[in-house]
């Protein structure tokens, strides 16, 4: 479990980023962190992973204080960040001075990511495409079986056939114990993945739905046309309609759409949650 | 793809949060490995420059003693530079904002990595260097055709030169652990200013207590007290701090800029 | 997975399922892969197809062996038919008549389209 409480933190010089920030992750989903650019996705994942440290308040990951950066935390935890280098050295050594520090490490499951990925062993892992590096970081990352990853932006880079591998292979990874967070700006590769949305807005979190309570909650409607005002709660011109989210009064589900929503949360957050919280 | 991945429901093993020797040694391996090409670069253009020298020199002043100090002097002050060069580079994963989160994430405890650097930086380096400049040394010595001065030429300085090494790499292993990127020359340069603050500190303190009155310091007309308070300071306080509190202090600081890191 | 604008997702994959119901893919008795192997198919979360095992379970659809897995009823056609038939009423019917009504078509059109253009049986 992951809970930041009254997280406080400000770049040197800086305005605030986060203010009062409160934020508690359970195992068993996948989160999507959803936030305009400059909203301080990064940094709040870089809290949890205990490579900032907040000015006050805490940060607690599986119980450990996320920045004293205990080994026990830190090999429950695997980082992808969306800019990183990878070092000189091909595949196979690669791992195996790597995976020593996770007890948890499965070689076999490494090698059937790697197959699945079509990685080559033996190229440098420096000259490996982009799209190739992050497979590659991905497969690393889930044969540690930290049960917290953070992947920041993973799907930037993939191409169609890897963001649909990317899909399955997260699908198959996940487990009651396993937490994984997401932050993503294309929502739309993700979609259907994530299963639990967090938004990010102006230093605190604004909204954090599972996405089965949101399609109780709410509907997504493409034509507002004869919906009574009452019942919207956001709506916004679509392709020359008026598309928006609706209350959801008849009980039908419909498809949750991540971009309405997010659009929707970001200009009224406050609507939004009146109505869940009912 | 359809291969399961079964639940791992088993608890990781509880590590020893602090220090454990068997992950130091894969944290030593591990870096190690992870820059060895540019390790053996360094190594081998190292090695190549200081034979070409040494060849040179030890084959047009054959039968000339000096020459062979001359050459291992030039070995020492090799080995230190680079050996200063070599600890700034150390945490180099950590100063880089591309890799930083991978060697601070790493499962390693801050206690590790900084011993683990410190050993790769100070014992590793003086026995690999020491290996090179036996060989260089040697070589010169039979190019030179004076096979018996190369046993002599590991003498007293030799020693010195590897305790002051041990002492003052402790400096640029701090400049290591707290700049980011460039840390070689801005450790230089920190040395630089402290040592200019210092002097600005000293001359301004005798300007004070001396120049003020009009005493000249000379050793003869000096107040014994104060000639003996700066006897004792110059030949007991400052050797001790330098020999046994320097390294040591420079590394207790480092451990807390570890502790303080962030991307 | 193309998943269509309108429907939660979890109901999209439960009307795959009924499709491998309908066109005899599966048969009563038959074990049906996994939620977790359903997941990775459809690219989508565990979480997303656990709500659709447990819907068609509510419906009676399929049923679970404690650690076995998912098994399609012997029933499990009997009720996919009636749940697509009363899904059709309640959902496209509508839609469909009003369509007819803005058209002016009336039932006996109809008839005589389909009697002149018999449908296939697929």
């Amino acid at each position: 479990m992951i809970a930041l409480k009254d997280v406080q933190f400000r770049y040197k010089k800086q305005r605030p980023l986060f203010e009062n920030l409160n934020l508690t992750l359970q195992p068993g989903f996948i989160y999507g962190l959803l936030g305009k650019n400059g909203a301080g996705k990064s940094s709040l994942l870089k809290h949890m992973a205990g490579l900032l440290y907040p000015n006050s308040g805490e940060c607690r990951v599986f119980g450990y204080n996320a920045q004293d950066r205990d080994p026990n935390m830190l090999q429950d935890i695997y980082v992808i960040p969306e800019e990183f280098e990878l070092p000189g050295i091909n595949i196979s050594s690669y791992v195996s001075n790597n995976a020593v520090f996770y007890t948890r490490f499965d070689y076999a499951q490494m090698d059937a990511y790697l197959t699945e990925f079509e990685l080559p062993r033996t190229v440098k892992l420096s000259n490996l495409s982009y799209g190739q590096k992050k497979k590659f970081l991905i497969a690393f990352g889930l044969s540690t079986n930290a049960r917290l990853l953070i992947l920041d932006e993973p799907t930037n880079g993939l191409d169609i056939p890897s963001k649909s591998q990317f899909r399955k292979i997260m699908a198959s990874a996940l487990d009651e114990e396993k937490l994984i967070i997401i932050s993503t700006h294309q929502v739309r590769d993700l979609e259907n993945l994530i299963d639990n949305i967090v938004v990010l807005e102006q230093g605190s979190i604004i909204f954090n739905q599972n996405v089965a309570a949101i399609s109780e909650r709410v509907t997504f409607e493409y034509n507002l046309n004869g919906v009574p005002d009452d019942e919207v709660l956001y709506s916004e011109e679509l392709h020359g309609r008026r598309a928006g989210i609706v209350k959801n009064l008849s009980g039908m589900e419909t498809r949750v759409d991540l971009e309405l929503l997010f659009n929707g949360i970001v200009k009224d957050a406050a609507t939004i949650n009146r109505h869940f919280a009912n | 793809m359809n291969t399961t991945i079964p639940l791992t429901l088993v608890q990781s093993k509880t590590m020893n949060p602090v220090f454990d020797l068997g992950r130091l040694g894969y944290f030593i391996k591990r870096q190690l490995n992870l820059n060895l090409n540019s390790l053996w670069i360094a190594i081998v253009s190292n090695f190549g420059t200081m034979l070409v020298i040494s060849a040179l020199f030890a084959y047009f002043n054959r039968q000339d003693e000096e020459v062979l100090y001359g050459l291992r002097n030039m070995y020492l002050v090799a080995f230190s530079l680079s050996g200063y060069v070599f600890t700034s580079m150390v945490f180099k994963e950590m100063n880089s904002s591309k890799t930083s989160y991978a060697f601070l994430t790493l499962p390693v405890s801050k206690l590790e990595k900084l011993v683990g650097a410190w050993l790769v930086s100070a014992p590793v380096f003086v026995v690999l260097y020491g290996l090179m400049i036996l060989l260089l040394a040697f070589f010169s010595s039979m190019l030179a055709q004076q096979p018996e001065v190369f046993p002599s030429l590991f003498d007293h300085n030799v020693w010195v030169c590897v305790k002051v090494y041990l002492v003052t790499q402790s400096i640029f292993f701090l400049g290591a652990c707290t700049f980011n990127g460039n840390n070689f020359l801005k450790t230089l340069l920190a040395l630089l200013v402290f040592a200019f603050i210092i002097g600005l500190y000293s001359t301004m303190l005798g300007y004070l207590l001396f120049n003020s009155e009009g005493q000249v310091v000379n050793e003869q007309t000096m107040n014994p007290v104060l000639k003996d308070n700066f006897t004792f300071i110059f030949t007991k306080i400052i050797p001790f701090i330098f020999w046994y509190l320097l390294a040591p202090f420079m590394l207790v600081v480092s451990y807390f800029k570890l502790q303080e890191r962030q991307v | 997975m193309e998943f269509r604008d309108t429907q939660a997702i979890y109901l999209q994959i439960a009307d795959r399922f009924f499709e491998n119901i309908l066109q005899k893919k599966w048969i009563s008795g038959d074990k049906i892969p996994s939620i977790r192997d359903m997941a990775v198919e459809f690219e989508v979360n565990p979480n997303t197809t656990m709500r659709t095992f447990n819907f068609l379970q509510d419906k009676g659809v399929i049923y679970n062996k404690r650690g076995i897995g998912y098994f399609l009823a012997d029933d499990g056609l009997e009720k996919t038919i009636a749940l697509k038939k009363e899904q059709f009423l309640q959902e496209e019917l509508p839609g469909f008549v009003k369509t007819m009504q803005l058209l002016g078509l009336t039932l006996d059109d109809l008839k005589a389209y389909v009697q002149r253009n018999p449908l296939s049986d697929n």
